[in-house]
């Protein structure tokens, strides 16, 4: 049963049974509840804000018209996550964004790091750095990390819905969070 | 810099099983941080980072950086906005609605009716007697009001009603809204644009809200004026659609 989000009067999954029943109020109600937590995902995979919120639009123009699918079996925002990772998905591939994939040789190589004076010179992290360094981070290696680190998805997740193996999804998460480690030293030097 | 493992990208040959040692290391490196390493891989990691204070470095910038993440996971943030943005999904939704009806699911007073036609009716005498009895009563009613409205000559009732419109003025608002989002973007794309550009979306701007502001004070003379309203519609539509256009380039 769908009740990860409740309010003291209607479950998620009791407004989703009226929104699919036409009713715009309790569709409305499904929006304020949950239009953070999807334009947030959406900007995350895509560094970007404008497209973030075209996709946001377009991932509750989808959820209304398959809303009387979801039957309550699982959590609506699990139901709804997935709803919006598959758009960002889809639109990387409308969009011909390449997703990096790992090669024996390995596409983007990964430059062991150099000796510095202060090897500990990563500033510490902050939230607007740190999304500032997610924004630069090539789309595939920005997709595994968000899914896996901010999210919290499990490799075997993320390789389903990517359509890679376990082994491709922890390579790239492995790079993604090495170019972070680079983008914030680069932002903040010392 | 301390007489630790040096790390290069050029590696030297003398450095180079050094080298690789770090490669392999800092592979692992995410593994640790998640906690996913076997005893062994551990253990060998732990014993090169003893000695290689580069490594240890990656090592805590990635557990720093996971910990973040970790910490704040369920933080989210709002789009530029929040209503705007609902506003173009809720015109969507019932443009697309009114279009194909049948690609969404029934409403419920088509239940309702696909309920009564699909129902087996069993009634006794009395039962379809009073029922009988109702209709001719609903008739009769329905043929004297029609008549009385015939001779008056009263203008019929518009199909969707007007109680279950929404006014004028809130449809502009509505309007509004969306248009000062499109606005909001236009102001960014503005400064790339060059003088011409600039001239032509102002002078169709000016005209557009000229159309405006003129809709707006005939509606405000004679509130049931629909050629007026009808035109406040057409300007705001176009306002949004110009928007629309020069918001892409």
């Amino acid at each position: 049963m769908a009740t990860e989000t409740e309010t003291p009067q209607t479950t998620d999954y009791e407004l989703a049974q009226k929104a699919a029943q036409g009713d715009m109020g309790a569709f409305e109600e499904l929006y304020q509840r949950h239009n953070r937590r999807v334009y947030s995902l959406c900007l995350r995979m895509t560094g970007n804000v404008s497209e973030a919120e075209d996709l946001a639009q377009e991932v509750f123009i989808q959820l209304f018209r398959k809303i009387g699918s979801f039957r309550g079996e699982s959590a609506f925002t699990t139901w709804l996550h997935r709803l919006t990772v598959n758009q960002v998905l889809m639109h990387f591939r409308k969009r011909g964004v390449r997703m990096e994939q790992t090669t024996e040789d390995g596409e983007t190589p990964i430059q062991i790091v150099k000796g510095t004076e202060n090897p500990n010179a990563m500033p510490v992290v902050d939230r607007i750095a740190l999304d500032k360094a997610i924004a630069q981070l090539p789309p595939g290696y920005r997709t595994v990390f968000t899914l896996h680190d901010i999210e919290g998805h499990e490799h075997e997740e993320i390789a389903r819905m990517l359509g890679c193996s376990v082994g491709t999804s922890k390579s790239q998460l492995h790079k993604a969070r090495m170019k972070l480690r680079g983008l914030l030293r680069q932002q903040n030097p010392s | 810099m301390p007489q630790a493992v040096r790390h290069t990208a050029t590696v030297t040959r003398q450095d180079k099983g050094k080298a690789m040692n770090c490669e392999k290391c800092q592979e692992l490196i995410s593994d640790l941080v998640d906690g996913a390493l076997s005893r062994h891989d551990e253990s060998s990691l732990n014993s090169h980072l003893e000695e290689c204070l580069d490594c240890v470095g990656v090592s805590n910038d990635l557990a720093s950086i996971v910990s973040f993440c970790r910490a704040h996971r369920g933080e989210y943030e709002a789009p530029p906005n929040e209503q705007a943005l609902w506003l173009r999904i809720s015109n969507v939704i019932t443009s697309e609605k009114a279009e194909s009806p049948v690609n969404y699911t029934a409403s419920p007073r088509r239940s309702f009716l696909s309920g009564l036609m699909g129902r087996s009716w069993e009634l006794s005498l009395p039962q379809l007697s009073a029922f009988a009895a109702a209709i001719v009563v609903v008739v009769s009613l329905a043929t004297t009001v029609g008549l009385r409205r015939w001779e008056t000559g009263a203008p019929p009732v518009p199909p969707d009603g007007p109680q279950t419109a929404a006014s004028p003025t809130d449809r502009a608002w509505q309007q509004q809204q969306v248009i000062s989002y499109w606005n909001q973007r236009i102001e960014l794309n503005k400064a790339r644009w060059n003088p011409e550009m600039r001239e032509t979306f102002d002078r169709n701007m000016r005209v557009i809200d000229q159309a405006v502001s003129e809709s707006m004070n005939e509606l405000n003379r004679n509130p049931h004026d629909e050629v007026s309203e009808q035109m406040l519609n057409d300007s705001l539509n176009d306002k949004l659609s110009l928007l629309k256009e020069f918001s892409d380039l």
